[in-house]
């Protein structure tokens, strides 16, 4: 090698090395591998897309006394026949085995129809059955109704089960009952902690850690909380996953019905609720549960209502770590009389779960109505329900302008071809950040699923009748989508 | 036509000289012989090879030579030549190399001794070429083994101690003189060899004819003795060795062969163990080898044995009085113990010490590996990684490569890895003891490499060199790191890699010089023994490919740098081009041998075959961490970034070899070190293969510059005038050893920081096969998964493997099918949740158990685990038909409640829902609770069950009329199951037998790829070279003689 030829390659070997180093300043990116994005577990919504099959997770009707059952009603939007089958699960007599064999059964769904199963029917026996659906090829919606002496209550039935649910609101005031009513779909069993909150605090009691819940099986949990006003819950599995709804019969203290509520199985920034009320009679409480470890500060904010000098809608609630907070309207003195849409807010992580509850006059009584928020992501210009009110009623629906523009809002039934809009309530205005009454009174809308449609994102609840002789109304969102 | 009568006035002599591109000091030689006072005297000039203008510069100096240009065969064949240039046989033949020079009575005097004496061959004394007091030779002595006895010390002074004529057994060929007739008789030297020997066997033959061999001490020659210096391109002491061994066997009397061949096995045996510690292994190898290669040259000893026997006139035991009793060599040590030290050889000496010291440096880095893994030799390997056991013993490894169906995945008529049929062959050297091959072919790779980087640096003409790089390729960080992580392919690269190096710098003709000589030395040789590099080069690559593809890349990239690097060193260009040719033919020879299956791994898996999964984001390395080779658990591997001072260091202080080396060296560290770097950051235009790979020539470069910098050392900056090469290259070298510390801290270990459990050990936690044959679907970290998985996204895969237990085999990758799309369409259900039924998608596959892992040992360890991909454990939990069971903590296990047996016989709803395809109508069937049918039953043999009439029996594999089902010897026709599986609807009860027939075309291609192989491995041999040779020595195409010895002849032309 020449000296010339030897001097440049030890320059150029340098200048490499060199290089190097100056490499070694960039650390390199580590990425986690990823399956799937599955997402944060949210409230039940219509999935879009297409599927093998779908699932909806029912969390359960009260059964083995008389007076008591319920249904799953699944919804075919499509112009085709839709099939799947519904498998039902029930409680055992010993909490720590499984219960009874799961009762399955086929279903067919005729196009833009909907079909009821029965589900004690399926599954006599046990005090509880839940149930799940599964739809071939998808494109279904399901909703749960559980009937009761003290009212009927509307449920969504959930997308996916989950190892979290958070409860916000219960009750047990004056001989008032509350249980969690746990459904394990799965083959394998899943272990649960569950911990309430009361107004001394949290309490883990020893006997629901690791709490049991045998594959295919319904465990109903009964808290223990006797005379508490609120009582939030958290189950958290450690292993599997489960289905978590609340059965709550209030009797006293207040309040008075029935309500199946299913869990929020996630914490969100963000609970939107459309149907608020102030008024003569009209108890209305949010229970704002923050199961996390640190404090959060919380901001309600009234839609529909109008903004004055008096009411500047700019309060703020701190919610302690661990610890369940209740926020009264009645506290909120400069609130008007009438309907409002409310978002509970928090600018810290997905922190908070919030419910309403509202005891409305109900002829010589009230009756309660428990329903958990709708999470922001559920914002939609479509929503959906199977099961509508099967009697002619004025304000069934109440939609909420999540948006900031005005905007018209149209009911649709499943007819040939598509939704058609029912007589009347069609483009229905609806001002920005307002709240709107519908009623259901023209008889194609009468028991029969409904959509409803907008151009702006909006938030839809229920206010059907609680059933047989009872008056008041139970309230429930519909499905997003 | 003769040119040239023969003298009257005494009898002719001719004086052959054999020149093959002599040197400076030819002119004397030739000098030597015009002086010659011998009065009938004629010259034959053979030329060796092209003569260039030899002949002028032969006939000025003797007028009256004859000069002849013949091809180069070698000294014997072409001094045979004279038996058809030199017609008549009254006289005598006087050869010579063209390094004699005779003094000017030499001739005379040997003739006047052959006719006093009644000589057949008669040498003179032979001395230093330089100093001509140093005796050189007088004549051999030679024991029963053909061992030669010098007679004289190196260095003797002669001082007339060994001036009396005297028998001898035999002389050297530099200058005998034999009588014409007795050469004729004998027929010449034998053709068959070419250099060393040919002397003992031409006066061996001649002692059997009852011809007397003597040293006429009174004629002297000057002789340089310089054929290992002449001709590097020979392997000087195996052709020593090997015709030692031929002239034995072939000359020895009967009656006394067999019993000196026995004694001669065991001596050598015994020889070949005292040289690995007296500092000669090599001798004692090519010992070794010479033995051996009697064995295929049976046929030719015993022709040989017949000619000789027809012409023996003296009993074998008058012969046997002529030789040396007991044994030559320990004669010739023991006296050299009692001579004076040679004051010439003085400055050789530490040379010829480290012959020993290499032998004991060697032995102590296999006793440091050893060392190193002592543990794992004494327990076995740690099944993780890629360090699974073999999955069967030879024969089953060799029944299940002949027959055609690769169980692997789902299985598919598709070619087993080359591997099979290698593991099974290379087993024969534990006697078929698997588990000991197996811990050999893992540990025994690191003193693979170790004893590869040692003949590369055969390039080196310092054993300190040699010795300092081949310590250091041991001990840089990479084995270890490659062995904490049970990374085979990484350690199968780095063992092989120094050792086709090496066979590519053969190639190019690459030798080491001397220590002024201002550039490389590069020489030429024969195109047998091109042949034979290449082959060696294509069969290293098929080896190490039937394991790990990606070594076709790597040997190709190496080959090209090395080429460009040397010709930037300013070798000549053929040099360079061929350090490309040798790879390029190492890779397409190796690829070659491993079709079929390379082709079928490669139309599978693409560029991911050869490369592995794709990482996702950055593979996670630090420039530092590859810099130092910190890819496993090893100890202070930073410290291993000293060893790139030397790297430049060695292309400052370098001179001739050391600097071509250095440069070689450098462009490997470089060029791979960034190639790492890049890929790592997913910076190339294409991935590479993981970096233990990719690093491997790092290694090899880093190795070679820390021997040049040692080289230098020694030759170029020592003794020189104090500058800041001294400084500089005690630097470097102190680097060297520094940069080894972490290296020997790996061998405290004494596992290599193997884990001590790993995820294969608690396999054993999978049910046993009662209820049916089943698979296990792995899914996680493509890092983790225990078997080579398939890209199911960036950083996530997934494999299929037989049940619970893990094999070799399972870490190649599974033949592609049809099927793969279901696997990967029901993960995408799992994974976009479109259904909840996944279990029913992996049924008809006999997926039995879906299992996520998370703790290997080696990648992933309980103290520092790797996540699973996210979503992947909430997705799996999602399924209604999957259960997740309790398990050890290393994974999850979810139980597939919908799984068939991979033979079974359906339930009535499943033989209906068998008639559907796709993912729609598997979701909503649920074919569970079928009867699981020939459990255990084996590809290679036919497996039996009863069944009844109208059963739909269900084999889990994806359709393939190869698999033939028969009732009571009547065939049932197949049907695809569930789209893609197989069915067969029994018309009626009886025997059902299910067997796979080998296809035809898969026989063939077994057959072309061991004709293949056995090509190769015969080309790597000198068998065929030697056939060769003799058919080019024994050609006899008639030449017209140039002079006469004939009396009657020199009458007339007198006359």
């Amino acid at each position: 090698m020449t000296p010339r030829r030897a001097i440049a390659t030890v320059v150029a070997v340098v200048l490499a090395l060199t290089g190097l180093a100056l490499a070694s300043r960039r650390e390199p990116v580590v990425l986690q591998a990823s399956f799937a994005s599955l997402g944060r577990p949210t409230m039940p919504f219509v999935p879009t897309g297409s599927f093998i099959t779908s699932s909806w997770f029912c969390p359960g009707v009260p059964a083995g006394e008389a007076d008591v059952g319920g249904s799953v009603t699944i919804t075919n939007p499509n112009d085709e026949a839709m099939t799947g089958t519904v498998t039902a699960y029930t409680t055992s007599s010993d909490e720590s085995t499984a219960g009874p064999p799961s009762a399955s059964r086929p279903i067919t769904v005729e196009p833009r129809s909907a079909t009821t199963v029965d589900l004690v029917e399926m599954q006599p026996s046990g005090s509880f059955v839940a149930a799940v659906v599964e739809i071939n090829g998808g494109g279904g919606f399901v909703e749960q109704v559980a009937r009761h002496p003290a009212g009927d209550a509307v449920a969504a039935c959930a997308n996916a089960a989950s190892s979290d649910w958070y409860f916000a609101d219960g009750f047990t005031v004056d001989g008032s009952t509350e249980q969690l009513v746990l459904t394990n779909p799965y083959p394998d069993a899943a272990i649960v902690d569950i911990g309430f909150v009361t107004a001394d605090g949290v309490r883990r009691p020893s006997r629901l850690q690791g709490y049991p819940v045998p594959g295919h099986s319904v465990q109903v949990v009964e808290l223990g909380a006797r005379d508490e006003p609120v009582v939030a819950a958290e189950v958290v599995a450690s292993r599997g996953r489960v289905v978590a709804g609340r059965s709550q019969h209030y009797v006293g203290g207040g309040r008075l019905g029935y309500t199946m509520t299913l869990g929020a199985p996630s914490l969100s920034t963000q609970y939107w609720f459309a149907d608020g009320e102030r008024g003569t009679g009209i108890t209305e409480s949010y229970s704002i549960f923050n199961p996390t470890d640190e404090d959060v500060t919380v901001y309600p904010v009234f839609l529909g209502a109008p903004v004055s000098a008096e009411f500047t809608n700019d309060r703020e609630i701190t919610v302690p770590k661990g610890r369940v907070v209740t926020f009264d309207t009645a506290d909120e003195a400069q609130l008007p009389d009438g309907r409002h849409g409310v978002v509970f807010s928090t600018f810290s992580t997905a922190s908070i779960v919030v419910e309403r509850v509202i005891t409305r006059p109900a002829g010589d009584s009230v009756a309660t109505s428990v329903v958990m928020g709708s999470p922001p992501e559920l914002a939609s210009r479509r929503w959906s329900a199977a099961i509508s009110s099967d009697i002619a009623v004025d304000e069934a629906i109440v939609v909420l302008n999540a948006d900031n523009i005005a905007t018209t809002v149209t009911v649709s039934t499943l007819g040939t071809g598509g939704l058609v809009p029912v007589p009347g309530l069609e483009a229905l205005p609806l001002a920005a950040g307002a709240v709107l009454t519908i009623p259901i009174n023209d008889p194609s809308a009468i028991g029969v699923p409904f959509v409803v449609t907008s151009d702006q994102s909006i938030f839809v609840e229920r206010l059907l009748p609680r059933g047989a002789d009872l008056r008041g109304r139970s309230g429930s969102f519909a499905l997003a989508g | 036509m003769i040119v040239e009568p023969a003298s009257t006035l005494a009898p002719p002599v001719v004086a052959v000289m054999i020149v093959h591109e002599p040197g400076p000091w030819f002119d004397e030689a030739l000098a030597g012989l015009s002086r010659q006072d011998y009065a009938n005297l004629k010259v034959l000039v053979l030329v060796a090879g092209d003569p260039g203008d030899l002949a002028r510069t032969i006939t000025e100096a003797v007028p009256r030579a004859f000069v002849r240009a013949v091809d180069d065969l070698g000294f014997g064949p072409v001094a045979n030549e004279v038996l058809r240039l030199v017609e008549g046989e009254n006289g005598f033949f006087c050869f010579l190399h063209d390094d004699v020079a005779l003094d000017p009575d030499a001739i005379r005097l040997l003739v006047e001794e052959v006719y006093r004496s009644n000589a057949g061959i008669v040498g003179p004394k032979l001395v230093d070429w330089n100093d001509s007091t140093v005796l050189q030779h007088v004549g051999y002595g030679v024991d029963r083994f053909g061992d030669v006895d010098p007679m004289v010390e190196p260095g003797e002074t002669d001082q007339e101690q060994h001036d009396a004529v005297r028998d001898v057994f035999a002389l050297p060929s530099a200058c005998l003189l034999v009588r014409a007739d007795l050469f004729t008789s004998l027929g010449g030297f034998d053709a068959d060899i070419a250099y060393h020997g040919e002397d003992v066997d031409l006066c061996w033959r001649a002692h059997l004819q009852g011809a007397r061999v003597l040293v006429v001490p009174s004629a002297r020659a000057r002789h340089r003795e310089s054929l290992v210096e002449r001709r590097p391109d020979l392997d000087h002491v195996a052709m020593r060795e090997r015709h030692r061994m031929f002239t034995v066997a072939a000359l020895t009397g009967a009656r006394r062969l067999p019993l000196l061949l026995l004694e001669l096995v065991v001596v050598t045996l015994a020889q070949f163990v005292a040289s690995l510690f007296s500092g000669h292994a090599a001798r004692g190898w090519a010992g070794l080898r010479g033995l051996v290669g009697l064995v295929p040259d049976i046929a030719h000893i015993v022709r040989r044995r017949r000619e000789i026997a027809a012409t023996r006139l003296v009993p074998d035991r008058e012969v046997v009085g002529l030789q040396i009793r007991g044994s030559a060599r320990v004669a010739a040590y023991l006296r050299s113990r009692d001579a004076r030290p040679d004051p010439t050889q003085q400055n050789k000496a530490w040379r010829e010490r480290s012959g020993g010291a290499a032998a004991i440096g060697f032995l102590v880095l296999v006793a440091a590996v050893l060392i190193g893994g002592r543990h794992v030799i004494a327990a076995g390997v740690p099944r993780f990684g890629q360090f699974l056991p073999f999955p069967d013993g030879p024969s089953g490894l060799l029944r299940s490569y002949a027959n055609g169906w690769n169980p692997r995945g789902l299985g598919a008529s598709a070619p087993l890895p080359t591997g099979f049929a290698v593991v099974a062959a290379g087993s024969v050297v534990t006697l078929f003891r698997m588990g000991l091959f197996h811990t050999i072919t893992i540990v025994g790779l690191v003193i693979v490499a170790a004893a590869g980087m040692w003949r590369l640096t055969s390039a080196y003409s310092l054993t300190r060199a040699r010795l300092v790089t081949t310590a250091l390729y041991a001990l840089v960080p990479l084995p270890a790191a490659s062995l904490s992580m049970g990374r085979w392919g990484a350690l199968l690269v780095f063992a092989a890699m120094p050792w086709s190096i090496d066979l590519m710098r053969r190639f190019a003709g690459l030798q080491p010089g001397p220590a002024d000589e201002t550039g490389e030395r590069v020489i030429g040789f024969g195109s047998r023994r091109h042949v034979r590099l290449l082959a060696g080069g294509v069969l290293v690559a098929a080896i190490v490919v039937a394991f790990e593809p990606s070594y076709l890349l790597m040997l190709l990239s190496v080959s090209v740098l090395l080429a460009v690097a040397t010709l930037f060193t300013g070798a000549p260009m053929r040099s360079a081009l061929r350090f490309a040719v040798a790879g390029v033919v190492a890779v397409a020879g190796g690829a070659l041998l491993g079709l079929p299956w390379l082709v079928s791994l490669v139309s599978d898996g693409g560029w991911s075959s050869f490369v592995g999964p794709t990482p996702v984001g950055d593979r996670g390395n630090t420039v530092l961490q590859l810099l130092t080779f910190d890819l496993g658990r090893t100890s202070a591997a930073v410290i291993a970034l000293a060893l790139y001072l030397p790297v430049v260091v060695s292309l400052l202080v370098g001179r001739g070899w050391r600097l071509g080396w250095a440069a070689r060296g450098g462009t490997l560290v470089i060029a791979f070190a960034w190639f790492a770097v890049l890929d790592d950051r997913g910076a190339m235009p294409f991935r590479l293969p993981e970096p233990g790979i990719v690093l491997v020539p790092v290694a090899v470069g880093l190795a070679l510059a820390a021997g040049c910098v040692v080289g230098s050392f020694e030759l170029d900056v020592r003794g020189g005038s104090f500058g800041w090469r001294q400084p500089l290259s005690l630097l470097a070298c102190v680097a060297v050893g520094v940069g080894m510390v972490p290296g020997v801290l790996a061998l405290g270990n004494g596992r290599w920081n193997m884990p001590t459990t790993t995820m294969a050990d608690l396999l054993g936690w999978f049910p046993d096969d009662a209820s049916g044959d089943y698979r296990v679907l792995w899914v996680g970290d493509d890092g983790v998964v225990p078997a080579r998985p398939t890209e199911y996204r960036p950083g996530v895969g997934y494999a299929i493997t037989s049940g619970g237990d893990l094999d070799l085999a399972d870490a190649w990758p599974a033949p592609a099918t049809g099927s793969d799309d279901d696997i990967a369409g029901a993960l995408d259900a799992i994974s976009f949740g479109t259904t909840t039924r996944a279990g029913r998608l992996l049924a008809p596959y006999a997926v039995r158990y879906v299992v996520v892992p998370l703790v290997d040992g080696a990648v992933s360890t309980s103290r520092d685990p790797v996540a699973p991909p996210a979503g992947l454990v909430d997705a799996l939990g999602d399924q209604l038909d999957l259960a997740q069971v309790y398990s050890p903590p290393n994974f999850l296990v979810y139980e597939n409640r919908a799984w068939v047996a991979e033979r079974s016989v359906l339930t009535a709803s499943g033989a209906d829902a068998s008639g559907a395809a796709g993912v729609e109508a598997l979701a909503q069937a649920d074919i569970s609770g079928a009867a699981p049918i020939m459990i255990g039953a084996d590809h290679r043999d036919a497996a039996t069950a009863p069944v009844e009439a109208g059963a739909t029996v269900h084999v889990a594999v994806p359709f393939d009329r190869a698999w033939a089902l028969s009732v009571d010897g009547i065939d049932v026709p197949p049907r695809p199951a569930f789209g893609s599986t197989m069915a067969f609807d029994t018309p009626a009860a009886g025997t059902a037998e299910l067997a796979y027939e080998t296809e035809r075309t898969h026989a063939l291609w077994v057959f072309a790829q061991l004709l293949g192989w056995c090509v190769v491995a015969l080309a790597t041999t000198n068998i065929g070279a030697r056939r060769g040779r003799r058919a080019v020595r024994t050609r006899n195409e008639p030449v017209e003689p140039v002079i006469t010895l004939d009396p009657l002849v020199q009458s007339a032309v007198e006359s």
